[in-house]
């Protein structure tokens, strides 16, 4: 089980300690969607940051069953970045200079797949995110759902325990975003991961299993209470 | 991962091919600079070697054990019988023979000459004249004859001593000398002719005669040593090993071989100075390498910040993306590597075919040489790795200092990207002049907010925009030139901002370094040059911009149809309007935010303005400050980063007639020349 335990984070401006997150509690149960909503400045991204490891908690911590995984070193916690762990980001950076099937192969092969095996796996993906036609074209010339649903294949590759989505619609279209949404489900679904996505969107939280509400950087109400079947 | 990580790096290089080839260009420089400095310092130690042993020292020298190093040497000469036996015994060697050139015994002779009124000391010496040809083939007559075998009382002169003697070839002098037995002797010589050794000291008191002339000169029977003039310079050891072997075999057990090198001073002295200076040299080289592509390596990490982010958050270690680029820099210096030998052994082989390049004599020396490129192994040996450790320190160190940090910090970039990216695509309109700010005045509202506004209230919205924006505008066909100059907590940069037709020019200076940069947005291109680049650089639509996010936050509030009001309520400002706009960024291009509030006052100028991510995430503050009806600043604050507050103060705008379409390359040019008036 994936869990943050006492988390809290805060960012130090001048002589001014500012609080993002205080003392948040929550796990995230494989094949389960927890959406995270709260206003601007709640602190949504912070926890979505902290809980994927790319910030480290001020106090408390994530935990992977039953390790600490926030306490590693920098080398572990990109180990499990790599191989527990996927991110989809509002911008769905790509590495220019490769093709889709690269970008997104490239987490498997990084995590020691031959890289036959990985460009293999990085096809079936793309074609059920419904990029086959795009698999070797320049990735420059993907529009922005596209690239989105490129960054969500990447973000299964490894085939996390938890996907970690930040506003993943928040620069599409409602049509196009719409449709990444279903992908998005669908796959962390499929794999067995926990979903775990900041959304300003009360449809899109309201297709998750579990609702994480964040206001002032703390939790309200408990991220149990379930708002779907 | 290393054959994965050379791909990635093959590939990134691949993307800039002109920019990859120039820096590649400055490290193959690097090393043809390398490869030609070592090259010349050792045809030089070649042509000091030469002249010392084919100037009458011989390869290998047979003497009396202490006569070579002793402050009086004449205390140790040996009998001449005695050499010329050893010599027969070297002789009969076959490793000596088979590399034997020719052999001579010597012995030396000092004195005075004189003729008719003139007097001059001479450092002389007897050889044996039909070897002479092979022993000092350096020192033959310029004027005159060569000694030969069957001279008994003639002399060569240098010529600077013939000059003080005022002799010639046919004349004669006289040599007085202290006899071996400490009497003295005098002997009338003739001057067979005059020779130039290339050295002026030496020429002032060189005398060359008969070893018989030079014992009769002093009555002696002793000699001095025994010279060895070898075929090949580098077969000097395998001899000298074989004549110590023979020495030592046939019981000469009082003489001892050594070699030309051990003997010649100058040539030791020059060698320690040269491959100081070559040590030196490369050093220098190195360092300029590394500042130099640390310098293209850092603007290239400042590109590819997203990317660094993305590899970062997918999983990558520190090591692993630095690696990417240490396997950049190995790749381009290993691409330097090979041109720049390619080069030097093109320039190597101009140079020996055209006898080489001619260069003045060195201090001390009357004669010139030509000056040739020797490069061996040893030269690539030190040059290559040097200029490869140089080209992946050069990338490690900027690539290493881009994976440090949190790494959320990486990601709050991303947004930052596309904030440059709608300024390049969507410049601001046009800069305001002194007559701007002439709006279509306040927009009556209701009382209280109004979140969403009436049809009326819209258009009305609309109306008071486009008003604004009509107001601000240029005359058609007329460049702006605007300064700005922007304090933010990384230092004071200075700004023009130019705009003609749909040109959007912006030439900046970092005043504190003094460096320039300029960027043109033309049409669905952003071109890019900075006062390091040789050549702009164009930045296609899907490519971003980095590092000089200010500018954007200026330039990103465009006046004009970009604006789309979809809310109006009263406003922060005294009687003035808020209103409620999204942005309508061109497809592809990004957006710099996605909507924002803004401010206007009651005579519809611009005050202020926030602007919002796609996610309602306030992205920064912005308040225009005006100055009667001129518009002489913008305050933009980042509320996510306190040390993100930016300060544009705007000075008068200078306008002048328009260009006609003129290429990117001379209009980033002309407004980096602009910037330095």
């Amino acid at each position: 089980m994936y869990s943050l335990r006492g988390v809290s984070r805060s960012w130090q401006l001048d002589a001014v300690e500012i609080p993002a997150l205080v003392d948040v509690s929550v796990a995230f149960a494989p094949g389960e969607a927890t959406a995270v909503m709260g206003p601007s400045g709640s602190g949504k991204s912070t926890l979505l940051h902290v809980a994927a490891l790319l910030d480290p908690p001020t106090r408390g911590g994530v935990w992977l069953d039953d390790q600490d995984i926030s306490a590693l070193g920098d080398d572990a916690r990109s180990a499990l970045r790599l191989r527990k762990l996927g991110f989809v980001h509002q911008t769905y950076p790509m590495m220019a200079v490769l093709t889709p099937r690269e970008n997104v192969a490239l987490p498997a092969i990084w995590a020691g797949m031959p890289r036959k095996a990985a460009l293999e796996r990085a096809g079936a993906l793309l074609a059920s995110v419904g990029l086959l036609a795009q698999c070797d074209r320049d990735v420059r010339t993907l529009s922005g759902g596209q690239r989105q649903r490129v960054a969500i294949a990447r973000a299964l590759v490894n085939r996390p325990v938890v996907v970690f989505a930040d506003e993943p619609t928040a620069a599409l279209d409602t049509t196009t975003g719409a449709a990444v949404l279903d992908l998005l489900f669908a796959a962390a679904r499929d794999a067995g991961a926990a979903l775990v996505l900041a959304t300003h969107d009360p449809a899109v939280a309201a297709r998750a299993h579990h609702l994480l509400r964040l206001d002032g950087g703390r939790m309200v109400p408990p991220a149990t209470a379930s708002v779907t079947a | 991962m290393i054959v994965e990580t050379l791909r990635l790096a093959a590939a990134s290089l691949a993307r800039n091919p002109r920019r990859t080839l120039l820096t590649a260009g400055a490290l193959a420089n690097a090393v043809v600079g390398g490869l030609l400095f070592y090259g010349f310092t050792r045809h030089s130690y070649f042509g000091l070697a030469e002249t010392f042993a084919r100037g009458g020292n011989g390869h290998v020298q047979i003497a009396d054990a202490d006569w070579f190093d002793a402050p009086a040497p004449e205390r140790h000469r040996v009998e001449r019988t005695r050499l010329e036996a050893a010599r027969a015994a070297l002789a009969a060697d076959p490793v000596i023979a088979a590399h034997l050139a020719g052999s001579s015994v010597r012995r030396q002779v000092m004195g005075m000459l004189t003729s008719g009124g003139r007097t001059g000391v001479f450092v002389g010496v007897g050889t044996e004249p039909d070897a002479e040809p092979i022993i000092a083939p350096v020192t033959t007559p310029v004027t005159g004859r060569a000694l030969t075998g069957a001279d008994t009382a003639a002399v060569v002169l240098g010529v600077s001593l013939g000059a003080r003697l005022e002799v010639g070839a046919g004349d004669f002098t006289t040599a007085l000398v202290t006899t071996d037995r400490g009497l003295t002797n005098a002997m009338d010589l003739e001057v067979a002719g005059l020779a130039k050794s290339g050295a002026e000291e030496l020429d002032r008191s060189l005398a060359t005669m008969p070893l018989e002339t030079a014992l009769s000169l002093v009555d002696g029977t002793t000699v001095d040593v025994l010279v060895l003039a070898l075929d090949e310079t580098g077969d000097t050891d395998l001899v000298l090993d074989a004549a110590r072997r023979v020495l030592a075999a046939q019981g000469y057990d009082e003489l001892a071989a050594e070699p030309w090198y051990t003997r010649a001073t100058y040539y030791q002295a020059v060698r320690a100075l040269y491959d100081r200076i070559f040590g030196v040299f490369e050093a220098l080289m190195a360092l300029v390498t590394v500042l130099s592509l640390s310098h293209a390596v850092a603007a290239v990490v400042a590109e590819r910040k997203a990317e660094i982010a993305m590899l970062r958050v997918v999983g990558l270690r520190r090591r692993d993306v630095a690696g990417l680029f240490v396997a950049e820099g190995a790749l381009l210096g290993l691409l330097g590597a090979v041109a720049g030998v390619g080069i030097a052994e093109v320039i190597r082989v101009v140079t020996e075919r055209m006898g080489g390049i001619p260069m003045p004599p060195p201090p001390g020396y009357s004669v010139g040489y030509a000056a040739m490129f020797a490069i061996d192994g040893l030269g690539y040996a030190i040059v290559l790795p040097v200029t490869m450790v140089a080209a992946v320190l050069a990338a490690a160190l900027p690539a290493w200092r881009a994976t440090r940090g949190e790494l959320s910090r990486g990601l709050a970039g991303l947004v930052a990207l596309f904030v440059v990216g709608a300024w390049a695509t969507d410049a601001w309109g046009a800069p305001p002049n002194g007559t701007a700010g002439t709006a279509a005045g306040a927009v009556p509202l209701p009382a209280g907010s109004v979140p969403t506004a009436s049809a009326a209230d819209l258009a009305a919205a609309t109306a008071l925009l486009r008003g604004a924006d009509a107001a601000t505008a240029l005359p058609a066909g007329q460049r702006c030139v605007l300064d700005v100059t922007i304090t933010d907590p990384a230092g004071v940069t200075g700004w023009r901002v130019a705009r003609t037709g749909t040109d959007a020019l912006v030439v900046s200076s970092t005043l504190a370094a003094g460096r320039r940069q300029a960027v043109l947005q033309r049409g669905a291109d952003t071109w890019f040059q900075t006062e390091a680049m040789r050549a702009p650089m164009r930045v296609g639509a899907a490519q971003r911009l980095t590092g000089q996010l200010s500018v954007g936050d200026l330039l990103a509030p465009r006046l004009g149809d970009v604006w789309d009001p979809v809310g109006l309520a009263r406003g922060a400002q005294p009687n003035g309007a808020t209103i409620t706009v999204t942005a309508n960024a061109r497809p592809g291009a990004g957006a710099a935010w996605a909507s924002a509030d803004l401010d206007l006052d009651a005579s519809g100028l611009l005050r202020g303005g926030r602007f919002y991510a796609p996610s309602g995430k306030l992205l920064r503050t912005a308040t225009w400050r005006w100055e009667g009806r001129a518009l002489r600043g913008v305050d933009v604050l980042d509320p996510t980063r306190a040390d993100a507050h930016t300060v544009v103060a705007l000075s008068t705008p200078r306008c002048a007639a328009s260009a006609a379409a003129v290429a990117p390359e001379t209009l980033l040019a002309a407004g980096l020349a602009l910037l330095g008036e």
